[in-house]
């Protein structure tokens, strides 16, 4: 499946939920925010929220900032 | 002037609060935020990449006991930008504070306080203390204390640009009126600018180029710490009356001149 992550094309194999994505992106969940089509995906639906074909995912992290 | 600064549900009993950007490195930031005292600090966010780990902030900040993280919407050009910001920032910092900033201009990067003003609303509806940087307007800083803003940051300057309290007659009025907290947010340079928000009421300070860009910035952190310190300590001690003539401070006798 091919999803555009972080701003750049990213073909998803296996599983294709935002939990699976996460771990494919060797990101750690406990350290990321979610956001699939501008839509904020809270960490207790990660799991059951399945991506499709062409979705745009922001995976984010905490930096510098005043 | 109270001892504590509370916001929603978090009591402060430092008045300095830190930003975390423009770091030389995340050592120099850490020995800075120690040097503070600080019990707040600021982070934005960006796009995970694998291959920057090592500036991770979320490592380092996790480590700092007795320190809240307070995540920033910057980035954002208009509300529902902001408002989705804040919702990523809550799953990174598990807490509901929020410093809520929509600049849209690069060159001056000033609030806009339109924008501004709806983010806020829907996130003060959502639960969130919402601390929201905005022009130093004391309309619009009543307005924002009305629909359930923690507190008000409106400008010194221009954020970064070192130019100081150049809004004071305006704090003064956003102080006098306000029924929440008011923090001077951007534009300090010097620790006696600090001292001076604090003495003129201000119920605390927001510092990060003037910390971050100096040549030291663990003792520019400390010598910010002392000057709200001492600003506070004035504030509660009480400033004379400003008089337009001299009043004398030794005995005018006149045994010297008397005529004999």
């Amino acid at each position: 499946m091919n999803l555009i992550v972080n701003g750049e094309a990213h073909e998803l194999k296996g599983n294709e939920t935002v939990d699976a994505l996460i771990k494919e992106m060797g990101a750690d969940a406990e350290r990321i925010a979610v956001m699939v089509n501008d839509k904020v995906i809270s960490r207790d639906v990660r799991s059951s929220t399945a991506l499709s074909e062409g979705d745009k995912v922001e995976l984010l992290t905490f930096a510098g900032g005043g | 002037m109270s001892t504590t600064l509370k916001l929603g549900d978090i009591e402060l009993t430092s008045r300095l609060i830190l930003g975390t950007g423009k770091f030389s490195s995340i050592n120099a930031m850490m020995q800075a935020i120690l040097a503070s005292g600080t019990q707040l600090v600021t982070v934005a966010l960006r796009r995970f990449n694998k291959s920057e780990q090592a500036d991770d902030l979320y490592g380092p900040l996790d480590q700092l006991d007795g320190i809240t993280v307070m995540p920033n919407t910057s980035g954002a050009r208009d509300a529902n930008e902001a408002v989705r910001a804040a919702m990523l920032g809550r799953e990174l910092s598990g807490s509901n504070i929020v410093k809520l900033e929509i600049h849209p201009n690069p060159h001056h990067l000033l609030p806009d306080p339109v924008e501004t003003f709806k983010a806020a609303e829907e996130l003060a509806k959502n639960e969130f203390l919402v601390m929201p940087y905005i022009p130093a307007d004391p309309v619009l800083a009543k307005r924002l204390e009305e629909i359930g803003c923690a507190s008000v940051m409106p400008l010194g300057s221009a954020i970064g640009s070192g130019q100081g309290l150049q809004t004071s007659s305006m704090l003064r009025h956003i102080v006098r009126d306000s029924g929440i907290p008011v923090i001077v947010d951007a534009g300090l340079r010097a620790p006696s600018e600090a001292a001076a928000a604090i003495e003129m009421g201000c119920d605390a300070v927001l510092v990060n180029s003037a910390i971050a860009a100096a040549d030291n910035p663990a003792m520019m952190a400390r010598a910010f710490a002392k000057a709200v310190d001492a600003g506070s300590s004035a504030k509660s001690a009480g400033l004379m009356t400003r008089c337009d003539d001299a009043v004398a401070t030794s005995p005018l006798t006149s045994f010297l001149t008397e005529e004999q």
